[in-house]
């Protein structure tokens, strides 16, 4: 499980990333997530709306309400010009992160 | 025999039926209390909240369990409706400015029927006991006109904690379920108003019926002890809401720090 200040920084760029498969709603959002995560990332669920709501207020996202084939309606979001940006940004420095661990990491013997 | 087969179905039916809708329906309105979310916000999280519950059912859960750990996994409370918040900053402001004015309304409206009464009840009874003014002086009615109002303030202080400390939150959810119905809010407001404005011109009648059944002479003393009891009333609950003020701020930081 992930602690909650991770969590809080790793969900714009998971859901920027998810949305670069396709257009798509919360709920399957967060079952993309936990599926690819093996489990180990998951969210409060209804945590994940407000953060859409940003992310659609600073032009990252768009949305559309639709009917699903289920007949009900429901809420699709897709990455904008600006999300893709964004996106490119975040893996810059979460990769960054990762090389720099990665490194510390491999030069310290493993106890175990 | 009484219980045929007939009445048995229907002890079946009422223990095993758990209504879906109604459950995502009380869900709803839970949560819509909040000004925290708005009606598009409970749309998306409700037809979450389905897709979940589909879902769960197909893995074999009942309607009613599936229903209960869908609404988990949303989670809820004071952290989802702090997050919905922080998005919806304009809705809380606008919540807290109308329950600040209503505060304002019925606050001016308990105190001013409050001293209306008060006021004219003392003036008629004074005068009906033949008080006065010029050989038995001002400091009786003085202490009458100051002990009464601050016996209406001090009542109508612990009304309000009463209902708002006592009561608690029984109150409050029945206030807020009452007012987030557009109709009720409507009304409440319409009536707010003109009833809270019509105080004034009650008082000046009242006052016309004063001077005229009264006299000039008779008024001047009644007025002349009612303006210095009026001050006495002013410096003490100036130092009561002051007091109030700091209290509740102080206690308000402690719950912060807990």
């Amino acid at each position: 499980m992930l602690s909650k200040e991770l969590v809080a920084a790793s969900t714009v760029p998971l859901v920027l990333s998810v949305l670069t498969e396709g257009e798509s709603y919360g709920y399957a959002l967060i079952q993309r997530v936990r599926e690819l995560s093996g489990g180990k990332i998951e969210w409060t669920e209804g945590m994940l709306y407000p953060v859409l709501h940003w992310m659609e207020a600073e032009d990252l996202i768009e949305s559309e309400w639709r009917e699903s084939e289920t007949g009900r309606m429901r809420k699709y979001y897709r990455l904008r010009r600006e999300g893709h940006k964004a996106l490119q940004a975040e893996q810059q420095q979460w990769m960054s992160v990762h090389a720099t661990l990665t490194k510390l990491w491999k030069i310290k013997p493993r106890l175990t | 025999m009484d219980v045929g087969p007939c009445n048995l179905d229907e002890i079946m039916e009422n223990q095993t039926s758990f209504d879906l809708n109604l459950a995502i329906q009380r869900w709803r309105e839970e949560l819509g209390q909040s000004p925290a979310f708005r009606s598009e916000n409970l749309d998306e999280l409700e037809s979450h909240l389905r897709d979940s519950t589909t879902t769960l059912q197909t893995r074999g859960l009942s309607a009613e369990e599936a229903f209960v750990v869908a609404k988990k996994r949303v989670g809820g409370g004071a952290s989802l409706e702090a997050e919905f918040g922080k998005v919806n900053g304009t809705a809380v402001w606008l919540d807290r400015l109308f329950w600040m004015l209503i505060g304002l309304q019925v606050w001016g409206f308990v105190s001013g029927v409050i001293g209306l009464i008060t006021r004219n009840a003392l003036y008629f009874g004074l005068n009906s006991a033949g008080y006065d003014f010029k050989s038995h002086g001002h400091a009786f009615p003085v202490t009458l006109f100051t002990l009464v109002h601050l016996a209406g303030f001090a009542g109508s202080l612990a009304l309000c904690w009463w209902l708002f400390c006592r009561k608690g939150q029984r109150f409050d959810r029945w206030l807020g379920r009452l007012l987030h119905r557009r109709a009720t809010l409507a009304l409440t407001f319409g009536a707010l108003c003109p009833l809270s404005l019509s105080i004034t011109p009650i008082s000046w009648a009242t006052q016309y019926l004063l001077v005229t059944s009264l006299g000039r002479e008779k008024i001047s003393g009644i007025y002349f002890s009612q303006s210095i009891s009026g001050a006495i009333i002013l410096l003490i609950t100036t130092a009561a809401l002051t007091w109030l003020t700091l209290f509740l701020a102080r206690k308000r930081l402690r719950l912060n720090k807990a």
